[in-house]
Formats: structure tokens, C-alpha cells, sequence
């Protein structure tokens, strides 16, 4: 449900206005998902509710009268400087909205979490930020941009109307009509997205993989080799890894150790015939099951290709100077990307059916992404397919969900992910 | 500037753009192995063909003058996505066409066409397709009885009628325009033919043939198809025949060789020119139903055709001839088979032939006892001459175990001779297999529990004895005028013919025993329950060897073999005077063996 959320006049020339920089004459909506809105009366007001909007208005406050620093080219900001004023300010905010603390634990609680939650902003290593201060727009399609830069609603209003603008005031995402926006100053949402530096379909991903992984015998001691069937009905296959995990692939309808059996799908890559197996093993000390060495397994003598991260022979380089705590040690990185492997793999597998005909494409106007292996990461991040759709979350992700652009960003993620959408 | 950077063998291809420990990652940005300038995508990946198309059931009989749609596509499996037929016919004798599925079936009965189906540009299946051009209605099974027609100028002339009634579910014309009935490949027409209408829905069939005999049961076919035709419908009903009234069992013959076994050596001793066994064969009717009866003699060497001209006849056959039936190739070492097929009107009756086999006897070969070392085949030792068993004899110095007894001059002198001849080759070769002197589990364990061997006697035990002659089969029986070498059980009991009479008495109690090394050993005397040396003997005897003595028992006239395997000759003198003499292979037990 999406009710209107209306702003009004300030109570009065308090100095919580002042210090925050606020015009407490502005006028606009700000759009929500929660049906609870309607009781709260002038949020605006003294002592009325704050959301992840107000938290995010903050911090474009903030970085907008910060002084930057020049690195590389680039106006950037630091950590410690952000932390130490959004802290100050915080005091004023928590004055004007009462449940200012808990809308700043909806925008991320940790300051870095709230800026990597926000648009105009990029972050770089060793906690250097680069906030956009200039107009700038991610033009989603015909009507909508995204509104990437940290220009506070406020000001953006004193040269446009309220009308022309969206607001989310559950995940912070701010939109601009297209007809109210620059010519200048866009990206188009396949650049955001990379789309030309992703695959660009099932089979491309999986034949760089069969062209650049190892042929080697399966270790004897990792596991029992299993072969994933893709589908279980003809529906939209989904694959959900954490029932499996916890289950065991035994008692699970996507996997049998039966390379012959009819149910598990057979490809044609480069004249042979290929199934997809893994390795599953039950790690006792942590009850669950691990998936290891996924490979493609031919029918029929030969050995089986590996296409893990090491049959794949990928190296993770990081600098070794950095020390920013949401920081990956190797061995992290490595199992993470092992784990985004074997996602592919399996979305792929599930991919080239939908499109050979045995199961049904997903459609753009289906909420519902669980399931489907969609690039991501549970850390918000704009570069996350899982950061605009994900609905699920109790934090706030989903950062598209009821707002005018929804649909075109799931198809355009669906897309990015190879599948072929409704 | 990225912070995950993802290289491979030295190559950057890309970053992971986010990341957090122990979670997932966001998408990998492969910036270095797409460049701007991509080239076109790869083809895509398909489906291996592990699975078969299946093609949707047709009709294979079709009316003339109809149209039919065909199945448009292939029934769908897992991982087989139904794919589009494409029907095409590639074989017509008919004016059928296709129309893309639409099949126009066109012309008359008996024409045919093939479809072929063809999918994804591969044929996966044809169709042999009929035309008929009325109706096919089903009728219960016709036995026809063939009679003979005598005096028939051409011989093998036969007559039938095959006549059927049968209620319908609905109303048939009964306007018979023809009828034929198929036998294998071959239509015949009859001499009549009517369809009778008796009720609405009750037709009867009506139709007499005249045929020649060879016709009907030409390859043995005893069945056929009746077809009455009217003009909307084809009646169709299977024909069984029934030849009873022919009588062909009259000029089956029979016969036998006399004598119906040869001795091998025998066969290959003497005369090549020379008379051994006569065929006499013995014929049935010279003529049947007026038609004459010859005969096909089929030998393993030749096949001869013979008009009968008595019902009996005796063909002498010569050594030489028999030698070249048993050289002659054949799944049976030991016997040869003459066929007598009695042929009537052209036409052999193998139903009624007679099938008269020769036996080759071959003396079995000893089985234990052997002390040389050669591997001489039992068959060619066998064909030696009498003068060579003597030169080996004298070669090898091997001693013959009987040559010292007094009585030995009253024994025939083929049985010593055959004797001899298996002493010698028991004392030239060695083993072509092990031989039987182990007994199984079972026997090793009930043997001492039956026959305990004590100082000066042999303890039985009778339920433990009769547990063991049950493993062996009982009790058996020896002619003492065979010449073949005699296979017993330890301590299985026997008893011994001559001239079809049990050889009983008190006599058998003097009997020695000789073993390979020529060492004589008494008889001892069974009461039941023990074995013992009887104090009336003649000879003396010794303790030590019990387990090796035979005994009697003179109640039942029944002997009990040794206990140890090995090689026995068993000296058995009768109070007419007779002598008899036995040679006998003590064999270890096998269960197998009784099988």
C-alpha cells in the first residue's frame, strides 16, 4: 500500500531549523509503503515521527557543507570527519522527531551503513567518500531518474515543484520527473547496472567456464558427487540453497546421485554431453551441509571439468593496506565468491531450461525474487541486485519496492541475470 | 579504484564490487574480459539428446477413399520438448497423398504406401500402411476336416469344406461376391462358395476347395485364413486343418540296427569290407488313399530315396560305412542317427518320420590308480593293437596284479584282457584330472561314525550306514560278465548278477580282494552291526588293512565296498563252479556325483 505523506509548516523559528539547515516553509510528499502513516499526524513537526528520509535529508546536510578533501582527482570525505558531524547534528535531529533513534537504525544504524543505503554517494577503500555534490540522475526510463547525488530535498525544491518529485520516506530513494530534470548530467540504468560488463547469457557463462576450467579427477574424501535436476516443476524454477543446506541434498527434490537418471538435464557444450554436479558433504561440527567442487560432469568417460574458484584458477587481489573493518580476509573472499559461482551455475542451469521450454520465465510484475539467484549481496549496496528488490529485509532493502520505477528496475535486474522476462 | 580484483593466470578480468565476511557478494563486474566492443554473444547451449522422441500411435489400415489427420508434433518426455513431425510417404502403390498432416487415402484393397516420420530432419519412424477397401469383420476360429478323394487321377488330391455361422451385432449384406482362402503366402479359390442369411443378423458361410495335398501342408503350415467378401464387407476368420481323415500315421515306418551298439574296438578292428550291424526297417502302407507312399533315408553321410517294395527289409552296413557316420561331424559323440521320412504325393511328412540311432560303445576310462606320467588319449590307447598293450607292458615293467593267482585261467580271457589293457594305462599315465579319492564333508564325517574300524573288526553303526547309502543312491547292482570298470562308494554295498541272477550263497564268503600291488586280502563277514574275519577262511589276514576289506553278508547276499578309495579287483568263487571277477574303482564321494 503506498499512502501520501504530507509535510507541514514548521510549529515555529526554532533553532533545530537553523542548525539543520532546514526551510521549515517547505512544502512536499513523501511517499510509504506502511499503513501505520495515516494515524501520525504532522511528522514535520516537533516531537512527530522520523524515517530513514529524515536520516538520509541529514546526512545530505551534512555532506553538503562538509570541506572536502582532494584525492585522486576527487573531492572526497573521511570516515572519522563524516562520523564526527553526523553525530553533532544527530543532536538537533533527535530534537526535532521523536523516534529519531530508531529511524536511524532503519537507515543502517552505523553511519557507513546509512551512506552506502544512500544514492550520490561512492564509496572508496580505507573510508574515503566521494558525495556527489553536483546534480546527477540515473535515468531509469521515459518519466523517472534516480536521483544520485546529495543534494538536499530542500534545495532541489527551490528550483522544482513537489509534483516533480518522489520520495520515499522508507528507503530514502528520491526520483525526479524527467521533464523537470537537466538535459545534462544523466547515466542510463544499463551503465549503473554494468550490463556490458556482466555475461550476457546462460550459455556464455557457462562455456567460458567449461572453456576456462580444469579437468581433473573429483577428490574421493569431499564429498558425494550430486547432479542437479534445475527444475522440479514447470513453474518459475527457483532453487532455495539454504533449505538443502540445512536438509541435506539426500531429501532434496533439486539434486540425486544419478548422472544417467531422466530428471537430471544433459547439455550439449562442444559436441559431448554435460551434466552439472557438486560435491556434498555434512560438516558435523556445524550441522549443515557444504556444497563444494561444482563441476560439469561429461556423460561417458572423461574427466569432469571444475569450475570452482580454483578450477577456475581465479585469484582475489586486495590491497594490503586496507584495514576498513567490513573489510574480506582472502579466505572470506575466496568462499564468497565460491559461493557466487555456484549461484551462476545454478541460474544458468535453471536459465537454459526456461529457455529450451521446460519451465517458465519469470515474470517483471512478480515481487516475489527469492529463489531465483539474482547477483547480490545482503550488504545495501547500489551496486546489489539484491538492494533494490529484495522486500524481505527487515532493514531497509528493497529500495525500488512501491515506488514509479519498480517494475522497469526488476526487469532490468532479471536481464542482467540472463533470464528472458515476460 | 576497486576493491576485490579479480585476475586469472596473471590477467585482470574484473572486481567484485562489494563484500562483507562470510556473505555474498554483489555482482562481478567483468570489466577487463568484455571490452566495450564485445563481440556477438555465443550460441546458445541445448539439450543433449538423452531422451527419444515418441511418436503419437496411427492407424496402420486405412479405408480407401478417406482422409485422416496425422499427429502434428511428438509426444513430449522430460527434457524432450514435443517437436513438429513432418510426414512424408516414401513408398506407394497407391494414389494416397499428403497434404502437409492431411493424409487422402485412395485406391483399392491390398495396395499399400509407408509413411515416414521425420523429426528435426532425422526419420525416427515408418508405418507400412494397408488399404483396404471394405470393411474387416471378425469371426470366430473354422476347423476344417480334410478328406482324401480316391481315385483321383492326380495323386495328392484332397477336399474340404469350410463353412462358418455367426451372429452380428448389426445387419450385413449377404451378396457374396468372392471368397479365397490364404494358406502361408498362397490364395486359393473355391470350387463354391455362398453367403445364407438365416435370421436379421445371422449370416452363414458357405465354401468347398478341392486342393492337392502338398498345397495344404506345404512347409508344415496347418493353419490359414478364410476370407468371404460381399460388397461392403471383407468376413475374415483363422482356419485350423484337421488332416485325422488322411491317415497319415499308415506309412509311418520304424526300424533298428541289430546289434544297436558297436564296441569301438571293435569298429575299428578287422575288415573295413567287412558286415558288422544290419538296418532292418520296417514300412507301413505301400499306398494311401491310392497315392504311393516312398521313403527319404537320411544317414549322416548320405540321404537316399527308396520306393518300398516289401514292408520289411534288412540293408547290411559295412564296418568302413559306420566308421565314416562316426567321423561324419555331429553334436554326439557316442551315437549316429538314420532318419526314415515317409513322402506321399510329393510332399515328405516329417511329422511322421522315424529317427533310428547306432550307439558307439566306448569302455570307460579308469579313474584312479594312475602311476605314469604320460597323457595318452584313452580313445587311441584304446585302438592299440593287442601286441603294442604287451610291448608297453614289458617296456615299463609294469607287473600285473593278477598274474599270480591260481584260478586265474578260469577267468574269461576278454575280461582279463580288458583288465590288463587298464592296468597298463593305469601304469603309463598320470592324471588328466585330480583323481576322485576325496570324499566331501559330509561322507568324511559320517564314514568312521558307520564303520568304526577297530583292532580286529569294523564297528557298524546302522542309522549312521544308512544316512550314508542314502547320500549314495542305495544299494547298486554288478554284472560280473561286464567288462567295464565298476564305480562304487566307500563301504557302499552291493551285490552281484550273473546272467540276471543274484549270486548268493555261502560261497561268496571265500572271496579275496586283490589291490593295484597285487596284494590278496580276505573277505571279511558281515553280520549287521560288524565286520569281521571269519576263522573259516582260507587265508590269513591282516589287521592293518581292515579299512581296505570287502565284506558280505550272507543274510542278504548283499557285499560292502572298501573304506579306501583306491583300486580293487574282487575274486568271487561260486559253488556251480563259476568264477567271477570284478574290477572296481573304490571313488571318493562328491555330492555332485549323485546329481
Amino acid at each position: 500500500m503506498s499512502v501520501t505523506f504530507r509535510f507541514c509548516r514548521s510549529p515555529g523559528d526554532e533553532y533545530h531549523f537553523n542548525a539543520l539547515g532546514i526551510d521549515s516553509t517547505t512544502n512536499f510528499v513523501l511517499q510509504t509503503n506502511d499503513d501505520l502513516i495515516e494515524t501520525v499526524g504532522q511528522p514535520f513537526a516537533k516531537d512527530t515521527v522520523a524515517t530513514v528520509f529524515h536520516v538520509h535529508e541529514i546526512m545530505r546536510i551534512l555532506l553538503s557543507q562538509l570541506d572536502l578533501t582532494e584525492r585522486e582527482e576527487e573531492m572526497m570525505a573521511n570516515s572519522t570527519k563524516i562520523s564526527f558531524h553526523f553525530e553533532r547534528l544527530s543532536y538537533h535531529a533527535a530534537s526535532v522527531w521523536s523516534d529519531w533513534g530508531p529511524a536511524v537504525e532503519k537507515a543502517g544504524g552505523c553511519f557507513r551503513t546509512i551512506l552506502q543505503r544512500m544514492f550520490g554517494v561512492r564509496i572508496r577503500q580505507n573510508g574515503w567518500w566521494i558525495p556527489h555534490l553536483e546534480p546527477k540522475y540515473i535515468e531509469v526510463d521515459t518519466d523517472w531518474s534516480i536521483i544520485d547525488d546529495v543534494v538536499t530535498t530542500t534545495h532541489l525544491l527551490e528550483s522544482t515543484s513537489y509534483s516533480d518529485i518522489w520520495v520515499s520516506m522508507d528507503t530514502g530513494l528520491r526520483l525526479l520527473r524527467n521533464s523537470a530534470k537537466p538535459s545534462e548530467c544523466s547515466e542510463s540504468l544499463e551503465h549503473f547496472f554494468g550490463r556490458k560488463h556482466r555475461f550476457t547469457s546462460a550459455s556464455a557463462w557457462l562455456q567460458w567456464a567449461m572453456e576456462n576450467g580444469t579437468r581433473e579427477e573429483l577428490p574421493t574424501d569431499q564429498g558425494t558427487p550430486f547432479y542437479y535436476k534445475g527444475i522440479i516443476n514447470n513453474e518459475v524454477p527457483r532453487y532455495y540453497e539454504y533449505q538443502v543446506r540445512k536438509n541435506g541434498p539426500y531429501d532434496s527434490e533439486w539434486w540425486t546421485t544419478e548422472l544417467d537418471a531422466s530428471d537430471v538435464p544433459k547439455f550439449s557444450i562442444n559436441g559431448d554431453s554435460w551434466a552439472f554436479g557438486i560435491l556434498w558433504k555434512h560438516d558435523e561440527e556445524r550441522s549443515t551441509w557444504v556444497d563444494t567442487y561444482p563441476h560439469l560432469r561429461q556423460l561417458g568417460e572423461g574427466k569432469p571439468v571444475l569450475i570452482s574458484v580454483s578450477g577456475l584458477r581465479l585469484e582475489i587481489v586486495t590491497d594490503s593496506e586496507e584495514v576498513d573493518e567490513i573489510d574480506l580476509g582472502p579466505l572470506d573472499v575466496r568462499r564468497s565468491l565460491n559461493n557466487h559461482l555456484v549461484t551462476e551455475h545454478l541460474r544458468a542451469i535453471r536459465i537454459l531450461l526456461i529457455e529450451l521450454g521446460h519451465a517458465q520465465k519469470p515474470s517483471a510484475e512478480d515481487k516475489t525474487i527469492g529463489g531465483l539467484g539474482l547477483a547480490g549481496s545482503t550488504v545495501p549496496s547500489p551496486f546489489s541486485d539484491i538492494y533494490f528488490l529484495n522486500s524481505n529485509s527487515a532493514s531497509s532493502l528493497g529500495i525500488v519496492i512501491g515506488s514509479p520505477i519498480e517494475t522497469i528496475i526488476r526487469q532490468e535486474i532479471l536481464e542482467n541475470n540472463w533470464y528472458v522476462v515476460e | 579504484m576497486a576493491l576485490k580484483q579479480i585476475f586469472r593466470a596473471g590477467n585482470r578480468l574484473g572486481f567484485l564490487p562489494w563484500g562483507t565476511p562470510g556473505r555474498r557478494l554483489g555482482a562481478a563486474r567483468w570489466t577487463d574480459l568484455f571490452p566495450e566492443n564485445q563481440e556477438a554473444p555465443l550460441a546458445k547451449i541445448t539439450l543433449a539428446t538423452t531422451g527419444v522422441h515418441q511418436l503419437p500411435e496411427i492407424p496402420t489400415l486405412f479405408r480407401h477413399n478417406t482422409t485422416h489427420i496425422l499427429p502434428e508434433s511428438t509426444i513430449g518426455a522430460h527434457f524432450t520438448i514435443p517437436q513438429r513431425i513432418k510426414w512424408q510417404i516414401i513408398e506407394n502403390s497407391s494414389e494416397s497423398h499428403l497434404l502437409d498432416s492431411q493424409l487422402s487415402v485412395i485406391r483399392g484393397e491390398n495396395s499399400n504406401f509407408v509413411l515416414s516420420a521425420e523429426v528435426c530432419g532425422r526419420v525416427i519412424g515408418t508405418y507400412e500402411c494397408q488399404i483396404e477397401e471394405r470393411e474387416r469383420v471378425s469371426m470366430p476360429e473354422i476347423t476344417v476336416r480334410v478328406r482324401p478323394i480316391p481315385g483321383r487321377e492326380q495323386e495328392g488330391m484332397c477336399e474340404f469344406d469350410c463353412n462358418q455361422r455367426h451372429s452380428f451385432p448389426e445387419r450385413y449384406e449377404n451378396d457374396s461376391q468372392n471368397m479365397e482362402l490364404r494358406i502361408g503366402n498362397h490364395a486359393h479359390r473355391p470350387t463354391s462358395h455362398d453367403i445364407i442369411r438365416s435370421r436379421v443378423y445371422n449370416l452363414s458361410f458357405f465354401s468347398s476347395f478341392t486342393l492337392p495335398l502338398n498345397k495344404l501342408l506345404k512347409d508344415g503350415i496347418d493353419t490359414g485364413v478364410a476370407y468371404w467378401n460381399n460388397g461392403i464387407q471383407v468376413f475374415r476368420a483363422d482356419v485350423i486343418f484337421d488332416y485325422s481323415e488322411l491317415q497319415l500315421e499308415a506309412i509311418s515306418s520304424g526300424g533298428c540296427f541289430t546289434p544297436s551298439e558297436v564296441l569301438i574296438t571293435h569298429l575299428y578292428s578287422g575288415d573295413n569290407s567287412e558286415e558288422i550291424v544290419s538296418l532292418d526297417l520296417c514300412f507301413g502302407q505301400t499306398t494311401l488313399h491310392g497315392w504311393p507312399v516312398s521313403y527319404t533315408i537320411a544317414t549322416p553321410t548320405q540321404s537316399v530315396k527308396i520306393k518300398k517294395i516289401e514292408n520289411e527289409i534288412r540293408i547290411p552296413v559295412k564296418r568302413e560305412k559306420i566308421q565314416q557316420w562316426f567321423e561324419s561331424p555331429s553334436e554326439n559323440l557316442r551315437h549316429r542317427s538314420i532318419t526314415l521320412t515317409p513322402n506321399i504325393a510329393g510332399l515328405d511328412l516329417p511329422s511322421s518320420a522315424s529317427t533310428i540311432q547306432l550307439h558307439l560303445e566306448v569302455p570307460e576310462a579308469p579313474c584312479l590308480g594312475y602311476r605314469g606320467n604320460r597323457a595318452e588319449d584313452w580313445i587311441k590307447f584304446l585302438l592299440r593293437p593287442q601286441e603294442e598293450y604287451h610291448i608297453i607292458q614289458q617296456k615299463h615293467r609294469i607287473v600285473d596284479p593278477l598274474s599270480d593267482q591260481s584260478w586265474i585261467d578260469e577267468i574269461s580271457p576278454e575280461k582279463l584282457s580288458s583288465m590288463n589293457r587298464n592296468n597298463i594305462y593305469r601304469g603309463i599315465c598320470g592324471p588328466a584330472v585330480d583323481p576322485p579319492v576325496t570324499n566331501c564333508e559330509r561322507v568324511t564325517e559320517l564314514l568312521p561314525l558307520a564303520f568304526n574300524c577297530l583292532e580286529d573288526k569294523v564297528k557298524v553303526d546302522f542309522k549312521t550306514g544308512k544316512k550314508l547309502a542314502a547320500m549314495y543312491g542305495g544299494r547298486k547292482v554288478i554284472d560280473v560278465d561286464s567288462t567295464e570298470i565298476q564305480a562304487l562308494y566307500p563301504r557302499q554295498k552291493f551285490r552281484l548278477e550273473a546272467n540276471d541272477s543274484q549270486i548268493s550263497g555261502e560261497s561268496p564268503c571265500n572271496s579275496i580282494s586283490i589291490n593295484q600291488q597285487g596284494e590278496s586280502l580276505a573277505m571279511l563277514s558281515s553280520n549287521g552291526t560288524e565286520y569281521k574275519y571269519s576263522e573259516n577262511g582260507k587265508t590269513g589276514f591282516d589287521f592293518d588293512r581292515l579299512p581296505e576289506a570287502f565284506a558280505y553278508r550272507i543274510n542278504s547276499y548283499t557285499f560292502a565296498a572298501p573304506q579306501i578309495p583306491g583300486v580293487y579287483y574282487l575274486y568271487v568263487p561260486s559253488e556251480g563252479g563259476d568264477h567271477y571277477l570284478v574290477e572296481i574303482e573304490v571313488r571318493g564321494f562328491i555330492e555332485e556325483a549323485i546329481e
